[in-house]
C-alpha cells in the first residue's frame, strides 16, 4: 500500500513554480507519487537515506535532466518526517531546488 | 542498466586491440579487409554507444533516485577516461605516420568514436556532479511550521494537478 504523501500549500507551490518545463514538472509529481509514496523500508530505513544532523527525517533526491526545457541538470531534495509511516503517512517538511 | 559495464569492455577491447596494431606497426601493414572490419567496428561500437547515451538520458529525463545513480554510474567515467587516453594517444600517432588512404579513413572514424565517448563523458559527469553535490542547509523554521501545519489539519495530501478537481 503506498503512503499518503502530505504536502504543504508551501511547498507545492514551490513545485509549481520551479523552473522546469511543464514535462519535467510532471515528472517531479511522478516522484512523489511513486518513488516517495511507494518507499520501501529498507531504503527508509537506511542510514544513508536519513538526515545528516537529524537522523529522524528521511531524505530522497531525484536527479533530472529537462531535456524539454533547458537541458539541464536539476536536482530536488526532499525531507520527509516519516514518524506516522505506521499510520501510512509521510509529509513533506522542505523541498529545495538546486 | 547492463551498458554501464558492457559498452566500457568494449570499447576497451577495440582500443587495446588498435594499440597493440600501432604499437608492432602492423597497422600498416593491413589488408583492405581488416581495415574494413575495424571501420565496421567503429561504426558498431558508434552506434552502441549512441544506444547507450539515448538510454541514460531517456532514464534522467524520467527522473531517477540521485544516490542510487551516482552508485551505479561513478565508475563508468573512469572507464571511459581510460578508453578516451588511448584513443587520443593512437590519433595522436597516426597524424605522425604515413598511413595507406583507407587506413587514415579508419582513423577519423576512430576519432569520431572518440568524439562520442568525450561527450558521453561529460554527459555523465555533469549528471554525477549534480547528483554528489551537498545538500544546501535546512530551514528547520520552515519543517517546523510545516509539522505544525500537519498538526492542525492544513496538510493536504499530494496530488497530481491533472488530478485536481477544479474549486467551487
Amino acid at each position: 500500500m503506498p503512503y499518503w504523501v502530505h504536502i504543504s500549500d508551501v511547498d507545492r507551490a514551490y513545485l509549481n513554480n520551479l523552473p522546469l518545463s511543464d514535462t519535467a514538472k510532471k515528472r517531479v509529481e511522478d516522484f512523489v507519487e511513486y518513488a516517495i509514496a511507494q518507499v520501501d523500508d529498507a531504503f527508509r530505513n537506511d542510514p544513508a537515506n536519513r538526515t545528516q544532523s537529524d537522523p529522524s527525517y528521511l531524505q530522497m533526491q531525484l536527479l533530472l535532466f529537462d531535456k524539454w526545457g533547458d537541458r539541464r541538470f536539476h536536482r530536488l531534495d526532499f525531507f520527509i518526517n516519516d514518524g506516522n509511516a505506521s499510520q501510512g503517512a509521510l509529509l513533506v517538511v522542505y523541498v529545495d531546488h538546486e | 542498466m547492463a551498458t554501464a559495464t558492457m559498452l566500457p569492455d568494449l570499447a576497451v577491447g577495440l582500443a587495446e586491440t588498435m594499440a597493440d596494431a600501432f604499437e608492432t606497426r602492423r597497422v600498416e601493414e593491413w589488408t583492405s579487409e581488416e581495415v574494413s572490419a575495424a571501420i565496421f567496428a567503429c561504426h558498431f561500437l558508434r552506434d552502441l554507444f549512441a544506444m547507450a547515451r539515448r538510454s541514460i538520458e531517456d532514464s534522467l529525463s524520467a527522473g531517477v533516485e540521485a544516490k542510487t545513480f551516482f552508485a551505479h554510474y561513478e565508475d563508468a567515467v573512469a572507464d571511459l577516461d581510460a578508453v578516451l587516453a588511448t584513443v587520443e594517444q593512437l590519433v595522436a600517432q597516426a597524424r605522425t605516420r604515413h598511413l595507406p588512404k583507407l587506413t587514415e579513413e579508419f582513423v577519423l572514424h576512430y576519432q569520431a568514436f572518440g568524439s562520442d565517448l568525450a561527450s558521453l563523458r561529460q554527459f555523465l559527469t555533469e549528471a554525477l556532479t549534480k547528483a554528489k553535490t551537498r545538500s544546501r542547509p535546512i530551514d528547520w523554521k520552515r519543517v517546523h511550521e510545516v509539522e505544525a501545519a500537519y498538526q492542525r489539519g492544513e496538510t493536504k495530501p499530494f496530488q497530481q494537478l491533472s488530478e485536481k478537481q477544479p474549486e467551487e
